[in-house]
């Protein structure tokens, strides 16, 4: 048996190293470990050290990156590098790691390397700073790694399961590391970097060492292709196994195309209108009234249909795009109600003139949209919908820099952004309307907010913290700070021979994913 | 003057007069030849190939095309009509009044006119779009910047010579006014080529504003525009293809009338003797 065994691995290397030579082909084979997966992506990783801006999470995509925890397609924290991670007291996490565990280069995964890594993410990254404010990162044994926080903080696994916080090791990253030189990388996770090039491609081999088993492709070429129509057509023409992020205006057309299928999955992102109530150009916003009626005016579900051409399903309120939260496609704008949308703007004494427009002292209800990417086509069927209101919508679709520029200078009435619902939630809903939060363009207050905002941070039961965050959602639809609309879509081509890919709500761990195989 | 002694020219001009004709009339009556809002959404099923209902088809959203294309059609050729008659009059008439000052501003003036030339239109469009932000209107004030001035220079030119004429010369030395040589030595001689021009020009316009549109600087969604539907278009180009060439044979045609009636005209000029612009 054992003589077989030997065998069939020594003509898997011998039929991989074959195969890995034989250039662009689609050189698939059912066995584990072998094949070339052509991929193309919107976007790639920027550097190979996974503490530069834009490249963790890239890293991740790709199989070239792990974290102690992992988010599991249907919302759930699962340990990763982790064996498990349990509170061992009100304010200590304890992380226990897997045994064997190895970076690409041979060294040993364990306590020291992993604070290592964290303590160098804290000085080297502002969002893993913003992750580990406040906890304390310690080795207490050869593989327990405590995390203690000020605060009794139930979601610290979600923290660890963030992009940004994928270990590393350190030593493989001396200062002054030029960022693209993948000999110097040195990470986890089932498929190494051996060649790069920033922002355009890369190539991984499969890791022998990964602690998961034998990893089920021998070889990874991602590919950068920015325009959405390229990637489109590289799907129907098979030149890649798995197109990422594809124009769903073409969905009809790659559901068609022999020889692939086309993955649609709404992600852990809403798309959400976001209204600011101190604009001078569209004083009307200030009123909850106005904004609670543009947000019942919006027919998600011919949105959805029109925009993302049925790809996506509708969000009601914010929340609604986390699987970790089912109950929240409950809450909100659950149906499309112009009749008290119309009822909102008479009482805000925005009144039907004989034009069909709004008006008020003399002066129309108009409001500028700036949509980013994708957006832009959601953009156009909601001024439509407000037209249909009496309400004059100025549509621009914009770079994503320019709609933070606009915001930046108070100079904005309504953007398009999807920040991501799924992780720790009490902090990503902080994010949308607590003080200060990122996503508080509009800066909104309610003496509600920070009660509950406490209750979902550190409410003692896990019954009382889900409860704190459906009633901040609810808070959300009532103050309407701004309008969910629909998750955005992960729109994935995958070619047939493509096995073992599971569909998640994270961009980032759509794409390769370790038990992948080209049967 | 006859059809024969104008040769080629003039049917090539009467074609390009027709098609132009066809197109102007079509946008015109958009509102009464279209059977549904150019901006409506979900009037037919999304993506829906020509039919009875819907001539040319519908787009993503489900709006019909046919009413697009005509409202589109007015978009293009009102922005087109308007820009050109201001760099037209305003290039015109500042090129006559430098050559008529002479000297020093002509000289000054000539130096200015090249150095607008040169510069390319639409550079010009998207550094102002870049400032201002995306709009038919910021693209257009860039093409004024620029596209008055070949007018200019070819005016300043042509009325110099003119006025050099023997005619013109024994025209002042009877004591002939500034209006009279303006209107009988210069006039006859400015008009020609000022249209050619104006003809030539009216084409680049055109292909500038679609351009832009189908860059997303120019028309603003909902408009129709001929350029900002091409590129809507251009994501389903291959399963539903009437998207980009039902506004891509509008563009098409209505390119091809005015450079048409630019060459006729010419021919005609030229034969008759009448310095033409190139």
């Amino acid at each position: 048996m054992a003589g077989i065994r030997v065998k069939f691995g020594a003509a898997a290397v011998v039929a991989a190293l074959l195969l890995a030579g034989c250039g662009d082909g689609n050189d698939g084979s059912d066995q584990p470990g072998s094949g070339t997966l052509r991929v193309a992506t919107s976007a790639l990783a920027a550097s190979v050290d996974p503490m530069a801006e834009l490249s963790a999470s890239y890293l991740r995509s790709v199989g070239a990156a792990e974290g102690l925890m992992r988010i599991q397609p249907d919302g759930t924290v699962a340990p990763e590098l982790a064996e498990k991670v349990e509170a061992t007291a009100p304010t200590v996490w304890t992380a226990t790691l897997r045994p064997n565990v190895t970076f690409w280069k041979g060294g040993t995964v364990d306590a020291k390397a992993v604070v290592a890594s964290m303590e160098r993410a804290r000085t080297e990254n502002t969002l893993a700073a913003g992750l580990l404010k406040d906890v304390t990162v310690a080795a207490t044994g050869q593989r327990t790694v405590t995390f203690t926080t000020k605060e009794p903080t139930y979601s610290l696994p979600y923290a660890l399961a963030h992009y940004q916080l994928v270990i590393h090791n350190v030593s493989g990253y001396p200062a002054g590391f030029s960022g693209t030189d993948p000999a110097t990388a040195d990470l986890t996770g089932p498929y190494r970097i051996t060649g790069f090039e920033s922002d355009r491609q890369m190539v991984l081999e499969r890791n022998d060492r990964w602690w998961g088993g034998t990893p089920g492709l021998a070889r990874v070429e991602v590919r950068k292709v920015a325009d959405p129509q390229a990637r489109a057509q590289i799907a129907l023409s098979g030149q890649a196994e798995i197109v990422q992020d594809l124009p769903t205006e073409r969905a009809k057309e790659l559901e068609a195309a022999p020889g692939m299928s086309l993955v649609a999955k709404p992600a852990a992102n809403t798309v959400t209108v976001y209204l600011n109530p101190t604009s001078t150009a569209a004083p009307a916003l200030a009123d909850q009234r106005v904004r609670q009626a543009l947000a019942w005016a919006v027919d998600r579900q011919e949105v959805v249909s029109l925009a993302t051409s049925g790809l996506s399903v509708p969000a009601p309120s914010w929340l609604a795009s986390n699987p970790a939260f089912p109950d929240a496609t409950g809450q909100g704008y659950t149906r499309f109600d112009k009749v008290t949308a119309e009822r909102l703007l008479d009482e805000a004494g925005w009144t039907l003139g004989a034009d069909g427009k709004r008006v008020k002292d003399g002066k129309k209800l108009t409001l500028r949209l700036l949509t980013f990417g994708a957006e832009a086509a959601t953009g156009e069927v909601l001024q439509a919908q407000w037209a249909r209101l009496g309400i004059d919508v100025q549509v621009r679709n914009v770079e994503s820099s320019l709609i933070n520029q606009s915001i930046e200078k108070g100079d904005w009435d309504a953007v398009t952004q999807a920040w991501t619902t799924l992780g720790d939630t009490a902090k990503l809903i902080a994010a949308q309307i607590g003080p200060g939060g990122a996503a508080n363009h509009g800066k909104y207050t309610d003496p509600r907010i920070e009660g509950l905002l406490t209750q979902a941070a550190g409410a003692a039961q896990e019954g009382e913290r889900t409860a704190a965050v459906y009633e901040l959602n609810k808070l959300m639809v009532e103050l309407a700070p701004s309008i969910p609309v629909h998750p955005r879509v992960l729109a994935t081509g995958i070619a047939k021979e493509v096995t073992g890919f599971v569909a998640h709500p994270l961009q980032y761990e759509n794409i390769v994913q370790p038990k992948m195989t080209l049967g | 003057m006859t059809v024969r002694r104008w040769g080629a020219g003039y049917g090539l001009f009467i074609a390009g007069a027709v098609l132009v004709a066809v197109v102007v009339l079509l946008a015109v009556a958009a509102p009464l030849i279209s059977r549904y809002d150019p901006a409506a959404q979900g009037v037919g099923p999304a993506l829906a190939g020509p039919s009875d209902e819907h001539w040319l088809g519908t787009d993503r959203f489900g709006r019909d095309l046919a009413a697009r294309v005509f409202h589109g059609g007015r978009t293009t050729l009102l922005a087109t009509a308007a820009a050109l008659a201001l760099v037209v009059t305003v290039g015109t008439v500042v090129g006559a009044v430098v050559a008529a000052l002479g000297s020093v501003v002509d000289r000054a003036a000539r130096h200015l006119f090249d150095l607008l030339v040169a510069f390319p239109v639409m550079v010009v469009a998207l550094a102002l779009v870049g400032l201002w932000g995306p709009s038919l209107g910021t693209a257009l004030a860039g093409v004024l910047i620029v596209l008055w001035a070949p007018f200019a220079r070819l005016s300043r030119s042509l009325v110099r010579s003119a006025l050099a004429e023997p005619s013109a010369v024994a025209a002042r030395a009877l004591g002939a006014g500034r209006w009279r040589l303006l209107r009988y030595e210069v006039w006859p001689r400015l008009r020609g080529p000022v249209l050619v021009l104006a003809a030539v020009e009216a084409a680049q316009l055109i292909g500038v504003v679609a351009g832009l549109s189908f860059l997303g600087l120019g028309a603003q969604p909902p408009s129709a525009e001929w350029g900002s539907m091409l590129q809507e278009g251009r994501a389903a180009l291959w399963s539903a293809p009437h998207l980009v060439l039902a506004p891509g044979v509008a563009v098409l045609v209505t390119v091809l009338g005015l450079t048409c009636m630019a060459e006729g005209l010419r021919d005609v000029l030229d034969r008759a003797g009448q310095a033409v612009p190139e």
